[in-house]
């Protein structure tokens, strides 16, 4: 555990992991929930509950495996307490960024076209499935690190992944 | 602490394994030294991602569609004014708590108060029937009557009835 700490060091701890793990952080919880507004305020949540809970964090993890975990627990309870799920902002894939990197505009309209694509796939995932693709893939935690973030069997993470895999193979055939 | 050390950007990170999954895996085996899983994980993931993923349509492209996906969630971020947001959130609910504190600690010694002040008087009751319950078994056994109560007659209704009845 970490040892007691003034508050002014405990912010300059939660600061560094913020400019080091913020993205990261924001963009899981985006995954998870697909919705801007949401995982800004759930990442900033992750942040806060950092600071408060600092204490109990062990160095025998990473720090980023810890907020992965604060987040994905957060997300879950927002859920279940809204008894809602997951669905795609109307007009999100419209506001995605421009493929400025592309030859030509019919270039630009292909990527354009895969990346609706494999967002959508991911987003067409149940949210078992889903957390384990974002900690596995976006994150690129090991299968342990996944299974201690997310608190399951390495088994269970292996075998989501696998259906996960299947899945996104399905919705993407002939879509890209 | 251990931080993880990560080879590349963070945009390179981020979709990279995503894109791995989805379009197959068509980079040379090499995977950068720094990334922290293991090589018997890698290898199988690898294996098992062409097995499952083995689109040729996407040899040769598989950066170029990395780096779209990466783009595509290139505004996702934890922004200066998050970063602010947190720093505000944190700094309040530490002044409430400071301001609460004393409040919930005098609940605390009031609670406590109470509590202790209860068990004393119910020891104290708990004693008194006990005694009570001997004296009366100690007198019923020595002449097979019940006790007479010596107050009885500064007491009302039944109890005085009862004392007459002993009497008689």
């Amino acid at each position: 555990m970490m040892e007691s700490q003034t508050n002014d060091e405990r912010w300059d701890t939660v600061e560094r992991w913020m400019r080091r793990h913020g993205d990261s952080v924001v963009r899981t919880i985006y995954l998870l929930t697909y919705d801007f507004a949401l995982s800004e305020e759930l990442a900033q949540e992750v942040f806060i509950r950092a600071y408060e809970k600092l204490h109990l964090f062990r160095g025998n993890a990473s720090e980023a495996t810890w907020l992965y975990r604060i987040a994905v627990n957060l997300t879950r309870n927002r859920f279940r307490r809204r008894n809602r799920e997951v669905a795609v902002e109307d007009g999100f894939f419209d506001r995605l960024p421009a493929w400025d990197r592309a030859a030509s505009p019919e270039d630009a309209l292909a990527e354009a076209d895969r990346r609706r694509a494999v967002l959508a796939a991911v987003a067409e995932l149940p949210p078992a499935l889903r957390e384990v693709v974002t900690m596995y893939y976006l994150n690129e935690l090991s299968l342990d690190e996944t299974a201690h973030t997310l608190r399951l069997p390495r088994g269970t993470v292996k075998s989501r992944l696998h259906r996960a895999r299947e899945r996104m193979r399905t919705a993407l055939e002939g879509a890209v | 602490m251990s931080g993880r050390a990560r080879g590349g950007s963070t945009r390179r990170v981020f979709g990279r394994r995503l894109i791995r999954l989805v379009f197959g895996d068509r980079r040379s085996p090499e995977i950068s030294g720094t990334d922290r899983v293991d090589r018997a994980d890698r290898a199988d993931r690898l294996t098992r991602t062409d097995r499952v993923w083995p689109d040729p349509r996407h040899a040769g492209d598989d950066r170029a569609i990395a780096a779209a996906v990466v783009d595509s969630l290139t505004d996702v971020r934890f922004t200066a004014a998050m970063r602010d947001r947190v720093r505000a959130a944190t700094t309040h609910r530490e002044s409430v708590r400071d301001r609460l504190s004393p409040v919930f600690g005098g609940l605390a010694a009031a609670a406590v108060l109470v509590v202790v002040v209860n068990v004393g008087i119910v020891g104290l009751g708990g004693k008194t029937v006990h005694a009570s319950s001997a004296t009366t078994r100690r007198e019923f056994a020595g002449d097979s009557m019940p006790p007479l109560i010596p107050t009885a007659g500064s007491l009302p209704g039944a109890a005085v009835v009862y004392n007459q009845e002993v009497h008689e």
